[in-house]
Parts: structure tokens; sequence; C-alpha cells
């Protein structure tokens, strides 16, 4: 009889066990997967959250739309026609007045400055995104 | 800062810009702090050749005129200093730079611009220009045009500056 007692509590406490080792397993895995250095919260315990400030990040796909939206606008264009593979001199016929116009524009919308040895680089789609995330990035450092 | 003081500059007697007599629009320089900001102005007389045909009996200073004076008071952000100041002196470095500047046309590119008020004979218009991007080979420019302290005009002008061959 006394065995079969012993038998239940030891049950009752590997059940336990187990839960808090699923806890604790779920916990590591939330932690592992967020790319920020927020801290998991743990029910009755206050930590200080870490995570940079979202205006400090420029998310690329929002860049993407933005620049999309900056480069139709002064080459008067359909916006679906910009693409990754878009070259603006073979494709639309860019001149360079409108390359200084569009990084004007790129300019003013992320308050960063782009020198006039730059302005070769806005030639593509792709080289225009690079740009941009890479001064802003610089900037901010 | 305002490198002409309290002395405006009479643009009908010192000439700066490379227009002249009828397609001059600017009378005078009041402030002009060298690549970062102008104020021109341009007194409306009613005189002007325009007036006759814009229009008969109805005269109202033309959108495209004054969006000229807008442009032409615009490019003295691009003027160097010593072309304004009263204080300059004819050195070799000056005379250079006066055969190398009328070498320099600013070609008109680009515009956007938006007219909010009529102007009609009698007023004076005050042009404000500030430089938005300036390169070697070209430069954006924003001006705002008041009369009695209202916006009439606002826009946004590129140039390209070539040598003259």
């Amino acid at each position: 009889m006394k065995k079969i007692t012993s038998l239940k509590k030891s049950k009752k406490t590997v059940k336990s066990l187990d839960k808090k080792k699923k806890i604790k397993k779920e916990i590591k895995k939330k932690a592992m997967s967020t790319k920020s250095t927020k801290t998991v919260k743990r029910p009755g315990k206050k930590k200080k959250v870490t995570a940079l400030p979202v205006k400090n990040m420029l998310d690329k796909k929002e860049v993407e739309k933005k620049l999309r939206t900056i480069i139709a606008k002064v080459m008067e264009i359909d916006e679906k026609t910009v693409t990754p593979k878009t070259r603006f001199i073979e494709d639309f016929g860019m001149d360079s007045m409108m390359a200084l116009e569009i990084l004007a524009m790129i300019e003013k919308e992320y308050n960063i400055e782009i020198a006039e040895e730059d302005l070769p680089k806005i030639v593509s789609y792709d080289s225009v995104i690079k740009l941009t995330i890479d001064l802003f990035n610089k900037k901010k450092k | 800062m305002n490198v002409l003081g309290n002395n405006a500059l009479d643009l009908r007697k010192t000439k700066i810009l490379l227009v002249t007599d009828s397609f001059l629009f600017v009378d005078r320089v009041t402030y002009f702090d060298p690549g970062k900001k102008v104020i021109a102005e341009k007194d409306v007389t009613g005189e002007e050749w325009f007036f006759k045909g814009h229009f008969p009996g109805n005269p109202i200073l033309p959108g495209h005129i004054l969006a000229e004076a807008m442009i032409q008071a615009g490019t003295i952000i691009l003027l160097p200093e010593h072309f304004l100041t009263k204080t300059m002196i004819q050195t070799d470095t000056f005379l250079r730079d006066l055969a190398d500047r009328a070498k320099t046309v600013n070609y008109l590119t680009a515009t956007k611009i938006r007219f909010f008020k009529i102007t009609r004979p009698g007023k004076t218009i005050i042009m404000t220009g500030t430089p938005i991007k300036v390169i070697s080979s070209a430069a954006i420019m924003h001006v705002e045009a008041h009369v009695d302290g209202e916006l009439i005009a606002r826009g946004d002008f590129t140039v390209a500056r070539t040598k003259n061959k």
C-alpha cells in the first residue's frame, strides 16, 4: 500500500516537473525566435525591455515601397513598372535632371545627404535602395 | 547672414544676371546669403510690355511671367558673393569669374509651381529663394512669392548649368 501511494505521489511530481520543463522550453523558443534584444517576461518577474526604438530601424519593404513611389512620380511612369530589374536609363530614358530630382526627394524623405559623387548610382531600382539604406544606417551610427 | 547689409542691390543698374532689358523681371535684391537664401523684389508698374495684351482693359500679371521672375530670383542663390556685394573690386579673380559666369547658362529643365492669387499693377512682389539641392552641373531651388504679406505663388525649379560654347 505504501508503495502505491508513493507511486501516486511521484506521478504527480513527475507531471508538474514535465509541465515546468514544457514552460521553460516554450520560453526559450520564444526568446530564440525574436530578433530584438527584448527579454521575455516571466510571470511575476519584471525585467527591463531593451528593444531598439522603431524609428532607428529602416524597414526594407517600406523603403522599397516609398522609393518606387518617388521614382514613378519623377519619371512619370506607373509604379507597377518599377521592378528589381528596372534600369532607369535603358528602360525609361531617365536623364541626369530626373536623377537629381530623385536624389533630392530621397534626401528629404529620409533626412540624409547624398553627395554629388553618388549621383551615378541612381541608375537602377536595386542600387537606389541600397544607397538609401547604406546612407541612412551610416547616419544613425 | 545678409552680405548686402542694409543696402539693396538695384539690378537695373548692376548687371548680375545674363538676362537683361525687357526680359529682366527682378528689380532688386534685398537679402543675399550665398548658397543659402535670397530675397528679391519686382515692382509691377503696369508699364510692362505684356500688360497690353494680358488683358486689354484688365491688366493681370501672367503666371508664366511670375514664374520667370521667381526662377531669375532663385538662380541668384547660385552666384558667388562678390557678384552682389558693393565691396567687389575688379581683381583678376573677379574678372575671371565674370568671364566664366558669362559662359555658364542656366537652362530650365523642370518646374512645379502653384499660383494662389492674381497680381495687378501697383504691387511689389517679394520673392524668397532657397536651395533644395545644388551640384556642379544642376540645381533645384524653391521660391515663394508674396504680395502685401500674402503668398501668391510657390514653386520648385530645376536648372541645368552648362557652359556656353
